[in-house]
This record gives C-alpha cells, sequence and structure tokens, in this order.
C-alpha cells in the first residue's frame, strides 16, 4: 500500500508541476495568471460511525492559498484549503460535553479546457481534477479512541459553466463548478480506531498508509460543487465571493458521512 | 431576480442532497440507548472468551428490564449492572451525571500500602524530580515512589534520577515502587525500559479486535524495547514493589519488568487491566469504554487478571503498627 501511495502522490504533484510547466510558461505569458488569497466561513456536517450513530454540526474558519491560470481556452486551478472547525450535537450538555475539533486539508488541482461557448457569454469547461483531503477528527471525550481520519487522494473529472454577466458597470465572471473523484486511495482507522499505545513503537503515519486501500465511487463517493463570482478589481487583479458544496461518504470497517459548505472571500492578485 | 432565484435553487438542491444522503442521529430514547451499548460491546470486547462470558445471556436477562418511561438514572443502574458482569476496571459508563466503575479488582484485596509509613518513615529528606519521588534508603539502597503512570517525566528528569543514583558510592540497588499507581500512559515505562535494557527486549505481544466476532483479532503483533543509546544507564539490581491498586498502564510495566533478569517483583499481585481502554459514543450522549485488545507475556500468560510478582509480600498489620513497610524491607534484603 505504501507503494501505491508513493505512486499516486508522485502522479500528482507530477501532473501539477508539468502542468503548470506547460500553463505557466514563462517565457510566453498568456491569459491571466493569478495569486489566490482567501477566507472563509466553514459549516461542517459529520456522521461518523467511527464516533457514534450521532450527528454533529459546527463553523469554523477556512483560509486558502491558491494558483490560477484562466486563458481563453483552458483554466487550472491549484488551490490549498485548510478549515478549521468545532463540531458539537444537541446531545451534548454541560455535564458531559461533546465536541469534535477537525483539522481538514484539501489539496486540488484542477485542469480544465474549454468545450463549448455560446454567444461568448456562456462557456463550458470540462477536465480533471485531482485532490488530497485529510480530515483529522479529535474526539477528547472517547480517550483512546479519539483520534479519527478520513484520507483520500482521489482523481476524477470536473466541469466548470462559466457566464460574463454585467453588474456595477463591469464585466463579472459567474460560475458554477463540478467535480466527481471516481478512483481514491483511502484511508480510514483501524477497528475501533485504536492506536498502538501499548506498543513502544507506535507509528500513527505507518499505520495509516498500512491501513489504506484503492478503491471506487461505491466505498469514496465524494461530489464537490460550487459558485462563484469574479469582481474585476484595479491592475487586473480580482474579488471572488464563493460558495463551496463538498460531500463524502468514505466506507471501510464503517462510514463515514461529512458535508462542508464554505462561504468564501479571495482576493486574486495578479502576476 | 432571475439569477438570485437560481442562486437559491442550487443552494437548495445541495442542501435537501446532503439532508437525505445523511443520517441522522439515532433516536435517544432508553432503549436504543441500550441496544447500542449491548451492541458496542458485543462487536468490540476482547476477553468474552477468556472471562467465559455469555454476552447474549446478558441481552436476554437484561433487555426485558428497559423501556422508554426509565429515568436517565434507572437506565444508568442497570446498564452498569451489566457492564460490572465483564469485571473489568477499564469498563466504565460515563454518563455525566456519573461514571460507572469496576473496582473489586482491588476492593477484594488488602491494601498492602500505607503512604504515611511511606512519608514519615522511608520518604524522609526526600528529593522530587518531576513526579518521581526519590531518596536513599538505610543501606544504600535508592527508592523512587511513582504514583501515577498518567504523569509523564522527561528524560531530562529521569538523567537527573539516575545520575544521583549512579552516583552514590556503594548503592546496592534501586527500589521502585508503583503500588497504588492506576496507570496512565505506558510511554512512561518504555522511558525507564530504555535505560534498563542493554540489548532489544520482548515485552509481552498484543493482538488486538480488527472485526465485530467474538474471536475477530489482528496477529500478535511484538512490543519491543530498544536500548537508549545516548541516555544516562543504569545497570544495576532493581526491585519493583506492587499491589491490587497497580492497574493499566502500571500493570503493563509490571509485565514489562518481567523481561529484565535485573528486576525482582515483590508486594502483591497487580490488579490487572490487559485491555487498551476503546471509547465510543451512545446515542443519547453518554458514552461506554472497554478493552479492545489482548496482551500477554511472551510465555502466552495473559495479564488480564494481574502480573504475580517474583515474591509475595503482605503488609503485615503488626510491622504497619510498628511504622513498618514489610515489603519494603523484604525488598532491601534482596540486594
Amino acid at each position: 500500500m505504501k507503494t501505491i501511495t508513493f505512486i499516486f502522490t508522485v502522479i500528482f504533484f507530477t501532473s501539477v508541476v508539468s502542468a503548470q510547466e506547460q500553463e505557466f510558461p514563462r517565457s510566453k505569458k498568456t491569459g491571466n495568471r493569478y495569486w489566490l488569497l482567501g477566507v472563509g466561513l466553514s459549516i461542517q456536517n459529520m456522521y461518523d460511525e467511527g464516533i457514534s450513530y450521532v450527528r454533529y454540526k459546527g463553523t469554523g474558519i477556512a483560509p486558502s492559498i491558491g494558483l490560477i491560470k484562466s486563458a481563453e481556452k483552458k483554466y487550472c486551478q491549484f488551490s490549498l484549503q485548510p478549515t478549521f472547525n468545532k463540531l458539537t450535537t444537541d446531545r451534548s450538555n454541560e455535564l458531559r460535553p461533546m465536541a469534535v475539533r477537525t483539522t481538514r486539508f484539501v489539496l486540488d488541482y484542477q485542469y480544465l479546457v474549454k468545450v463549448k461557448e455560446w454567444d461568448e457569454k456562456l462557456k463550458l469547461f470540462a477536465g480533471g481534477n485531482a485532490s488530497l483531503l485529510f480530515n483529522l477528527k479529535t474526539a477528547e471525550q472517547l480517550d483512546n479512541s479519539q483520534l479519527v481520519y478520513d484520507y483520500a487522494l482521489s482523481i476524477g473529472p470536473a466541469a466548470k459553466l462559466d457566464k460574463t454577466v454585467k453588474w456595477n458597470k463591469r464585466e463579472c465572471v459567474a460560475a458554477i463548478g463540478l467535480s466527481l473523484p471516481l478512483i481514491s486511495h483511502i484511508a480510514r482507522p483501524y477497528y475501533l480506531n485504536r492506536i498502538e499505545f501499548i506498543d513502544p513503537k507506535n507509528d500513527f503515519i505507518g499505520d495509516l498508509f498500512s491501513n489504506s486501500r484503492v478503491v471506487s465511487v461505491n466505498k469514496n463517493f465524494r461530489i464537490i460543487s460550487g459558485l462563484s463570482l469574479t469582481y474585476p478589481l484595479f491592475n487586473k487583479n480580482e474579488l471572488k465571493l464563493g460558495y463551496t458544496w463538498d460531500f463524502y461518504k468514505m466506507t471501510t470497517i464503517n462510514s463515514v458521512y461529512a458535508a462542508e459548505h464554505l462561504i468564501s472571500i479571495s482576493f486574486l492578485s495578479s502576476y | 431576480m432571475k439569477k438570485i432565484l437560481f442562486l437559491l435553487t442550487i443552494a437548495a438542491v445541495t442542501l435537501s442532497c446532503e439532508k437525505a444522503i445523511m443520517p441522522n442521529s439515532e433516536s435517544a430514547d432508553a432503549e436504543k440507548t441500550f441496544e447500542t451499548l449491548w451492541q458496542t460491546i458485543d462487536r468490540g470486547y476482547s476477553f468474552f472468551e477468556y472471562k467465559n462470558i455469555d454476552w447474549n445471556a446478558m441481552y436476554q436477562t437484561y433487555r426485558p428490564q428497559i423501556n422508554n418511561n426509565m429515568t436517565d438514572r434507572e437506565l444508568f443502574n442497570k446498564c452498569s449492572e451489566m457492564l460490572n458482569v465483564l469485571k473489568d476496571g477499564h469498563v466504565n459508563l460515563r454518563a455525566g451525571f456519573s461514571t460507572s466503575y469496576y473496582n473489586d479488582f482491588y476492593l477484594n484485596f488488602p491494601a498492602n500500602f500505607n503512604k504515611e509509613i511511606i512519608d514519615r518513615n522511608y520518604l524522609r529528606g526526600f528529593e522530587v524530580t518531576g513526579p518521581l519521588y526519590h531518596t536513599v534508603l538505610s543501606g544504600n539502597i535508592g527508592y523512587i515512589y511513582y504514583g501515577s503512570f498518567a504523569s509523564p517525566y522527561t528524560d531530562d528528569q529521569l538523567d537527573a534520577v539516575l545520575t544521583r543514583f549512579n552516583s552514590v558510592a556503594g548503592l546496592k540497588g534501586i527500589i521502585f515502587d508503583v503500588r497504588n499507581n492506576p496507570g496512565g500512559n505506558p510511554a512512561n515505562a518504555y522511558r525507564l525500559f530504555e535505560r534498563i535494557a542493554t540489548q532489544n527486549t520482548l515485552l509481552y505481544k498484543t493482538k488486538y479486535k480488527n472485526g465485530p466476532g467474538h474471536n475477530d483479532f489482528s496477529e500478535e503483533q511484538e512490543s519491543i524495547i530498544e536500548p537508549a543509546t545516548d541516555r544516562i544507564k543504569y545497570t544495576g539490581k532493581i526491585v519493583v514493589l506492587t499491589n491490587r491498586k497497580c492497574y493499566s498502564a502500571c500493570n503493563f510495566f509490571v509485565a514489562g519488568c518481567k523481561a529484565f533478569s535485573q528486576i525482582k517483583i515483590v508486594g502483591d499481585q497487580t490488579g490487572g487491566g490487559g485491555g487498551q481502554p476503546t471509547g465510543f459514543e451512545l446515542p443519547n450522549g453518554w458514552s461506554v469504554n472497554f478493552s479492545g485488545s489482548i496482551t500477554s507475556l511472551p510465555n502466552g500468560f495473559i495479564i488480564e487478571h494481574g502480573v504475580l510478582p517474583d515474591i509475595a509480600v503482605s503488609l503485615s498489620p503488626a510491622d504497619e503498627a510498628a511504622g513498618i513497610d514489610t515489603i519494603i524491607e523484604t525488598a532491601k534484603t534482596l540486594f
């Protein structure tokens, strides 16, 4: 499994680097290129059978950084989105607080090409998405079983529909996007969330990868959809308002359902 | 207006999709809580066969006594009663207003420990390094009291203690007293073992539950300690003092001591606690902790019910009345 992880990781980052080399040729600057710096409000819902049969929900913050290359016929985005949430449940009370802290990292690379255009104002892009998801959950009330994680390195198709709209006398782009990972390398904790505290050589990271497998949508169903509005500012810089819904159901020895609603505002700095 | 309607439609579709796909919390009523508790133990507890417990029979006994008109307290009492059948200090029902706890593993036995006597007659003039209380007893014997494996000590702190004892001319050995130590983190035991070990040493073997069947276990995994190479070592004799309140991580520590020829264990059998505690939440917000593994010595002896001392000694009432700790005095004769 470590080998598969290694191969997946190499393919993922190689594709990112090679695509960036193709898309961001230093000698021939075409289209628009941006650094993305954003912040968002994350609202998460979770039902993790590794912890309980209780649904948790809560809010948190979600900073993000990324690179965007946008040309007439191609769109390419590389982004890192960490979110930090504290989830709780209506079953919690002051006598026995129930809380799950989540630290979630999503590293995405999306490469799309224009496949259809209507009246120069409506454009359909399609392509692929590679996504690395790691969601570490800590439920302190469960002592030795408190650490639960969801890991998935996935690839699958993605699409985006752009519509140019006039707003405030400026040409904005409203976009709706969709991504569906098809093949994933996933890992969840061992049975009973065991971490081998009674082994002097306890190796959490090693255990994580030794417990991993390659699956399809039947074991890792994930859907990422989003809406955004990009508003032009000065010097080709832009402001992006976005809403993303990211849902997954991952199944190993038990299932986890997790959904995130992310409302974000990002500054796109042209370079 | 059309655009706003479009956006609202998209948001509504995603929210309703999520509501349809994601399960709701299970019902929090007494019957569902009991069912989940029984099933969680059924699928996760590791010692059914070792303790010869018929868990299905427990369901037949207790399920008819559960109904949704019960108060939380009544439900808690019934569930705790059922869990106590497991006779396991690692099994706790945590309801917020109370936590069930099985403690007959020490209540049914002599205490074999009197802290007052130790404080007044043995530890007088002691030094404290982190959680380690230490002194040099009459007869030139080092003494360390460690009261909880939940209190961590650092490598530097252990260096300081061992440096002190290594510098005592003619030191005959060290008594390491872990009586009344209820456990904590086994890593605090490994830190000491690394200083004692001269080669890779097998402490014990553990198999973990890996499925819902009562006999679904992983392969046995060996816990091996590697000697520290860049820290202060202690290669002299050690006597470890134990009683029935030595539980959980302390029990694992004493089990590990069996692997070292320079360590003798003196006192009473340890209280046990040989499964790694595991937790799960119940639908009403309570949680249950239970053992999810089986650890045995290299010779196959399962440590769930405790580790036997090399030399069994009890605190004699006459000695106790005279301010003498029989177990420490016996340990002193072994150097």
